[in-house]
């Protein structure tokens, strides 16, 4: 257990030197929401390494957003899941926040401030996040990163390119009822994954030449037996809507590939499974493992031309 | 390839009008309508969805006098919102013993049906007189169903199915609901029945300032959700298609409830702004086709 | 439309005025295309006389995009009029490409390694 005041050293990426030479990042790695399912991204990233194919840019939205910061602070794969199983952990959510249900039965009276309402306390959160991350700034991360939330107030995709990494992913993170909104830079955030999923239009808007992209869809409930079973229903179909029309227009708009990664991950996981995070990350391994070859190809043949600045 | 529609082609380029759901607010596609066929503007093919509906239905027989049919829409509509049912609110909270259906909702929907029936009676799509679609979304799926065949009031009845609000709809053997769930603006639709020029009218949900309560915050974020679906599918159409699709896009600066009938001569005003906005750019699209290509 | 292209030492500014639509998206493609085919694909599209545009528009625009993107360039937006703004936003585009307050953030941005000096919006 690190208990240095700094961050987690951040060890070198073999391709990220190479990249910075390009003026586009060549392989940007997107990692949608999906809470503990997003380990896949390790296994993503245990193929491309044995590939020999380095990360240049890394995008993370909602769970995501840990393991995106994880990768980009330079934690090889081992290292990132370990410190996966100690960030998240049921104890996260088991704190109530006891005004926030009071607000909620009583706003006028309890002062209901939406800014402030989160049924869950979440200190434990912060804590684990400032265990991982300490003051480590998203600016500095030794491959580029990009943390999305959501602005609150109109519902607008922000991107954070900058600014503490605790801050990115308690905002990215922000699941709307669970964790109040984050305010960042004057903006009150919420959870990415209500603007859009999986952001594979980050790395597009960055000139990334080839965009491997996981995302998960919205879990469906297993039975409806009640009004609000129907509801959280409604949202996942929305969400997955959301999440298949935006990489719908992604990839139309992007100039080179956009590889989706799709781990078949069969069994159910719940929030904090974190016992399953092996099985998750061997079957990111295996569902990358099936693009490494076409990924080659595409790189070798889009090698670009390094540009005078 | 991205160019314009080609001036040799010479012939008119078919022009759909999709309406798309929007509850109350959709009463601004009457007043849209008015201005297109003021300025000349045919439509050759029109989708709805959800609220949408009723205008498109209104065009597709003919359509007469636009401010004449968005009286009749508004007499129908009120009081079809109010009757609450407390037996399904209650069946609502009280998940152990619901049974496992579908069908929970506030509203006892008699007159709701009611309305419609006086809206189409008995009549089918066969008596339209233009290519009509209308859309709903598969209550097991959350699939987009298009309707296009059998009686206009079971395929509108579906198409309005708010989730929570209206009970689903039985269409040959398929629960269906609120169109807006699977896509509150479907343009596909038009695209894939051979439209060139796509009018689409879309209503975002309006984002209020302050929220004061859990219910406010629920709904707030379902506007969210709704609304950034609406661009996203926007976006993703806009991009696909071979030749135009001209977004008419009220700004309402007020929220409009299901109940908010006061609101009509705004609305309709602003559904004719909307449509006089996009005017100039629709006449020389569509008056390419029957003249000498120019420079612009 | 009209369309005047200033080429400076690494950016060109291509400047456009009018309605940037089917009508007009030929020509457009053609001034983007002249440009890149010339090696030329560090771009700026200065949209401050841009009154319109419309989706076919927008396609002809994100084809030099995507053509400038392929060759290792970019086309960032400049002075985008908050009517035309709205209709990028709700087109998906501010997602997708990088729009600076006017010309000379634009021309800067491509300075410095990887382009890093100018993050847009």
């Amino acid at each position: 257990m690190n208990t240095d005041a700094s961050p987690m050293p951040a060890a070198p990426d073999s391709g990220a030197a190479a990249a910075q030479e390009h003026t586009q990042p060549r392989v940007a790695l997107v990692i949608g929401s999906g809470s503990v399912k997003c380990a896949a991204a390790i296994g993503i990233q245990r193929a491309l390494a044995r590939a020999g194919i380095g990360l240049d840019m890394v995008v993370g939205c909602s769970g995501g957003a840990i393991y995106a910061s994880l990768m980009a602070a330079g934690h090889p794969p081992e290292e990132s899941a370990e410190i996966t199983q100690r960030l998240w952990t049921r104890e996260i959510t088991q704190r109530r926040n006891r005004r926030a249900l009071l607000q909620a039965l009583a706003p006028r009276w309890m002062k209901f401030r939406v800014e402030q309402f989160g049924l869950r306390d979440d200190r434990i959160l912060m804590t684990r996040l400032e265990e991982a991350f300490g003051a480590a700034r998203i600016e500095d991360m030794a491959i580029p990163l990009h943390i999305t939330a959501t602005d609150f107030a109109n519902g607008e995709m922000v991107v954070l390119s900058s600014g503490r990494v605790t801050d990115g992913i308690r905002a990215s993170a922000a699941l709307p009822f669970a964790f109040s909104p984050w305010k960042v830079d004057g903006r009150l955030l919420v959870d990415g994954f209500l603007s859009d999923p999986m952001p594979v239009s980050v790395a597009v808007k960055h000139g990334a030449s080839v965009i491997v992209a996981v995302g998960f869809e919205s879990p469906y409930q297993e039975s409806l037996t009640s009004a609000g079973r129907f509801a959280f229903q409604l949202s996942s179909i929305m969400s997955n809507n959301l999440l298949k029309s935006r990489f719908a227009f992604q990839s139309l708009a992007h100039h080179s590939e956009v590889l989706a990664v799709m781990p078949a991950v069969k069994q159910r996981i719940r929030l904090f499974d974190t016992a399953k995070v092996p099985y998750i990350i061997e079957e990111g391994e295996r569902a990358a493992q099936e693009q490494m070859p076409y990924l080659k190809q595409l790189l070798a043949r889009n090698a670009p031309a390094s540009l005078e600045a | 390839m991205t160019g314009p529609v080609p001036a040799a082609a010479r012939r008119r380029p078919r022009t759909a009008l999709v309406i798309g759901s929007g509850a109350l607010k959709c009463i601004a596609a009457f007043g849209a309508v008015k201005v297109l066929r003021q300025e000349g503007i045919g439509i050759d093919m029109v989708v709805g969805c959800s609220g949408g509906c009723f205008c498109a239905v209104w065009i597709a027989q003919g359509a007469g006098d636009a401010d004449a049919e968005a009286a009749r829409f508004s007499r129908g509509w009120e009081g079809s919102f109010d009757a609450i049912s407390y037996r399904r609110l209650a069946l609502a909270c009280l998940p152990s013993i619901a049974k496992t259906d579908r069908r929970f909702a506030l509203l006892d929907d008699r007159r709701v049906n009611a309305a419609i029936a006086d809206y189409v009676g008995e009549r089918t799509f066969a008596d339209a007189s233009l290519p009509l679609y209308l859309v709903a979304t598969d209550a097991a799926s959350g699939e987009k169903v298009v309707l296009s065949d059998g009686r206009l009031f079971d395929a509108i009845r579906a198409s309005i199915a708010i989730p929570l609000i209206l009970p689903p709809w039985t269409v040959a053997g398929q629960d269906l609901v609120d169109g807006g769930v699977s896509d509150p603006l479907p343009i596909d639709v038009a695209m894939r029945e051979g439209a060139d020029v796509i009018i689409a009218m879309g209503f975002e949900e309006h984002i209020e300032g302050a929220r004061s309560g859990l219910l406010q915050q629920l709904l707030h974020l379902k506007s969210l959700t709704v609304n950034n679906l609406i661009r996203s599918q926007y976006a993703f159409y806009s991009v696909t298609h071979h030749a135009e699709v001209i977004l008419l896009k009220p700004e309402f600066d007020r929220p409009v409830g299901l109940r908010a009938l006061h609101h009509v001569p705004y609305l309709l005003e602003e559904g004719e702004r909307a449509a006089r906005a996009q005017v100039p750019y629709l006449r020389r699209l569509l008056g390419l086709a029957m003249q000498p290509t120019e420079v612009g | 439309m009209n369309i005047d292209i200033h080429q400076g030492e690494q950016v060109t500014v291509v400047r456009i005025t009018g309605s940037v639509d089917s009508l007009t998206a030929e020509t457009l493609i053609q001034a983007f295309s002249g440009q890149v085919g010339s090696a030329r694909i560090l771009l700026v599209a200065d949209f401050s006389g841009v009154e319109y545009t419309s989706s076919a528009g927008l396609r002809a625009l994100l084809a030099s995009l995507k053509d400038a993107r392929g060759l290792g360039g970019d086309l960032r937006l400049a002075a985008v009029r908050p009517t035309v703004h709205r209709v990028l936003e709700l087109s998906g585009f501010t997602s997708i490409l990088k729009i600076f307050d006017d010309v000379p953030s634009a021309v800067a941005s491509y300075a410095g390694a990887g382009g890093a000096a100018g993050a847009g919006r």
